[in-house]
Formats: C-alpha cells, structure tokens, sequence
C-alpha cells in the first residue's frame, strides 16, 4: 500500500466549479448522503489518469502544505489534463489553494463534519 | 409559483401533487423543502424562536464590529431591513460576491438585455466563463434554444454561440454546429478589444467578431465586467444566487458598509440566507448568528440559530432576476416566519 502511495502521487493545478447536481443536493441536506457523494469528489481528465495509474472510482487523498482530504476520483474530460477540477464547497475552502498534490489512498472520503471539526480545533 | 433555485427566477413552475418545469436545482429546492431544517438553537442547545432572537439581539449589542453577510436568497424587503439593521449598529455588509459588473450595470455604464429581449433578438450569445448548463439549467432553454419574435429559425441557424472558459465545461460541449469554444488565457480580454476595433486577434476571436456584424443584437452572459461589452453588444450578469442583483440594488438604495470577512477583525457575524463555511477561508472563526431556513455548516458551530422561511416557496416579497426585472413571489406554502419579521424583531430589540 506504501509502496504504490509512492508511485501514484501528482502535483495539479486545482479548478473550483459548480456543479449543477451538486448543488441541488446541498439545498436537499449539507450533512446527507447524496451531498458527501456529489460533493466529496475530485475529476482529473483520463489520459492524467492513465498515464499516472489512477482508477475512475479509487480514493484519493488531496493535500495541501497544511491540510489534507480524502475524496473519490471521477475521471471525466471537462477537467483540462494539467488539472484537477473539484466542486466549490466546505471542501476546497478548507483547502484553499490553487495547488494540490493527490495520491492514492485507502477508505472512506472525508465527511463535512470531519472537516467542521478540524476548523473548530484550529 | 416563481422558483427561487437560481436567479432565473422561473415563473412557469408548477407545484401541485408534482412538482412541474423545474430545473433539478429548483426541483430539489422544492421537493426537499422538509429536509434537514433549521431548529432555534443557542450554544448547541435547542430553544424556542423567541429565546434565539433574544440571544441574537444580546450577542450583537455585546459585540464591537459585527458583519451582516449573505441576503442573496433573501428577498428585497429583507434585504432593506437587514441594511437599516446594518446602519443602526455601524456594522459591515458583504454578499460575498464581487461587485464590479453590479456596479457599471448600476450606474448604466453597461448596457443590459432582459432574458426576454435576448430570446427574441439576440444572434450571438457569448458565455463568458460561465457554465450556465450548470449554474442556471433553465438559462439556456429560456434564451438560446428558444424561439423569438426575430430568431425562428431555431439555434442552429438563427445564432451563433460562443463559450469561453478555461475548462470544456458541459456548455463548452455544445459548441457544435454554428458555435465556437474558446479556451480562456490572460490575453483574451485584450485580443477581443483589439479585434472589435479592426485589429488583429487570434483566429477563433475574429471568426466571433466577423459574426457580430450579422447582428445589431448581440449579447455576453457574464459575471464580471468586460470592457468591449459596449461594443460587443449586451450584457446579461449571470450570478446564480437568486437574489444577489437586489442586493446591490439595495445596497445602492439604502447606503452601506462594505467589508470583507478577510480584511476585517469581526467578532460577530449575522449570516442570512448564506453559509460562509462554504465559501470563505476562514483563519480564526468569530461568533456567528445565522438565519437559515436549512441547517448549513456554519448552522452547526453558530452561537444562535434562527430558523427561516424559504423565500419564494414559504413566504412572499419582491426578488429582482439576474438581468434586473422586478419578481413578485408566489409562495404555495406559507411560513409563520421569514427572514423580514426576524430582521424586524432584531432591529427593534437594537
């Protein structure tokens, strides 16, 4: 597992947008199920994927200098390949970059209350 | 009723035993309306409204330089209460959105079309890094895939559609037959200048000013101001919050203090309507008062919560749509209380 950590790990340019289910699902419920699974994602462009050995569906984790998250990877061709295109959320402003570096990572993607209690701590 | 998903502000949506024409942001703002709502809360504990509006009220006088953020699903009556409110106690306004295009449309520096003047006349439409397939889903069935008084021809033949961002967005994808996608770079701006006044520019930016001259009507769906917008024809702003045009209006109107969170030392916020943990870096968090129908992130770590009405679905008023037509809401369901009568009962109690 720390073995392919190490081989797939990519420094991208972060993209914020909106997406149009997605937002209907945060005016459904913040804290629901369908919003952490529209919302807890990152797209990166398939020849990205291909070329670094990233998996449609897999776990990553996406970090900053200080912060890190884990979200599911889509692959999809709106996100330019030198990119990677996430939602604008409680997810990308608790980042709040311009640049992240992803890697493959095992487990569950990161819930809005996980987040939420990192900044109340901080 | 009118759908308050987006500033679209569709006056078509039907809600009987189904809900009808709504796009699937309004369709989830309706059909969810039970979901995940708003209890009066006062440090994590429940209360009563009362109780809440009180601690709201306590909170504000004990505090020295307070923000009033969000109003942008609020409706104008609120919005003008909240900047009274803003006024009486010197504290600082901020909808969180930029305020540059508002501005020139305001002072008529830019000319503005109505949805319905670009659905009947309109030949080329530029979507200016703007993916209004995803921000505002009924946009483009209103204007561009419509049939006007002087466009009956359909899309393909009776307009021209350009689409420019940095990303093939899902709009960029339509750019098909009679359409161009442009990626976005720094020069664009000045290249779009250069060739509207008969210089030279890339290829794709002629090819887009060669089409304008088809038409007297030409049009740029934008969020940011753009200064060739004059020469390239109208504007139509296109900030999905639903009522983030009368914002400015108001704030026009009525006067006010701008602030931004990250330039000021608030101690106190009074969110309406909006959920700044979604939006804004925050370093060091403040007390936070938040009015919302919803729970929303900032909800979960306020000092006070309020619940709301749902503008538009639970209670009425006046909304201005993103190209500045006045909307008179017709809500189907009605609420005891919305974001004027808290505003109002936190003012008095100020």
């Amino acid at each position: 597992m720390r073995f392919a950590r190490f081989l797939k790990r990519l420094e991208l340019k972060l993209l914020t947008y909106r997406d149009g289910f997605q937002v209907a699902s945060a005016r459904k419920d913040k804290f629901g199920e369908e919003f952490v699974e529209r919302t807890a994602i990152i797209i990166i462009h398939p020849n990205t994927a291909k070329t670094f050995g990233f998996k449609d569906g897999q776990i990553i984790r996406v970090k900053t200098k200080d912060r890190s998250i884990r979200v599911r990877l889509t692959l999809d061709e709106i996100a330019p390949e030198n990119c990677a295109l996430m939602p604008k959320s409680i997810y990308t402003n608790y980042l709040n970059t311009s640049t992240v570096v992803v890697e493959a990572e095992e487990g569950e993607v990161t819930k809005p209350q996980d987040i939420l209690n990192e900044l109340v701590i901080t | 009723m009118i759908c308050t998903g987006c500033s679209c502000l569709c006056d078509d949506v039907v809600v009987d035993e189904k809900v009808r024409h709504a796009c699937r942001i309004g369709a989830s703002l309706i059909l969810n309306r039970n979901v995940a709502r708003a209890e009066p809360m006062v440090d994590g504990r429940k209360t009563d409204l009362d109780s809440a509006i009180e601690s709201a009220i306590e909170l504000l006088k004990d505090s020295n330089k307070v923000l009033i953020y969000g109003l942008n699903y609020s409706t104008l009556e609120a919005q003008r209460i909240a900047m009274k409110l803003a006024k009486k106690i010197d504290a600082y306004l901020d909808n969180g959105l930029r305020y540059d295009l508002a501005e020139k449309l305001l002072d008529g520096e830019v000319r503005i079309a109505t949805l319905e003047d670009v659905r009947d006349y309109a030949y080329v439409m530029m979507f200016w890094m703007f993916d209004a397939h995803n921000e505002m889903p009924r946009l483009m069935s209103r204007t561009y895939y419509a049939r006007g008084k002087k466009r009956q021809r359909g899309y393909e033949e009776d307009r021209f559609l350009v689409v420019v961002d940095v990303r093939r967005s899902h709009t960029a994808m339509l750019a098909k037959k009679n359409a161009i996608f442009i990626e976005y770079d720094d020069e664009l701006i000045k290249e779009f200048e250069t060739a509207i006044r008969g210089g030279l520019a890339r290829r794709e930016v002629l090819k887009v000013v060669g089409e304008l001259k088809k038409s007297d009507f030409n049009v740029i769906f934008t969020r940011e101001f753009l200064p060739f917008a004059n020469e390239f024809g109208y504007i139509v702003p296109t900030i999905p919050q639903t009522n983030a045009m009368g914002f400015y209006k108001v704030l026009r109107e009525e006067g006010g203090k701008i602030g931004r969170l990250e330039e000021l030392d608030i101690d106190t916020i009074l969110v309406v309507g909006d959920d700044p943990l979604n939006d804004l870096p925050l370093n060091a968090i403040p007390n936070f008062i938040v009015i919302d129908p919803k729970v929303s992130f900032t909800s979960k770590i306020a000092r006070v919560v309020i619940p709301s009405a749902i503008s538009g679905l639970e209670c009425g008023g006046t909304m201005l749509r993103c190209d500045l037509v006045e909307m008179k809401l017709k809500p189907p369901f009605k609420s005891e209380i919305d974001d004027v009568e808290i505003l109002k009962r936190i003012l008095r109690g100020l």
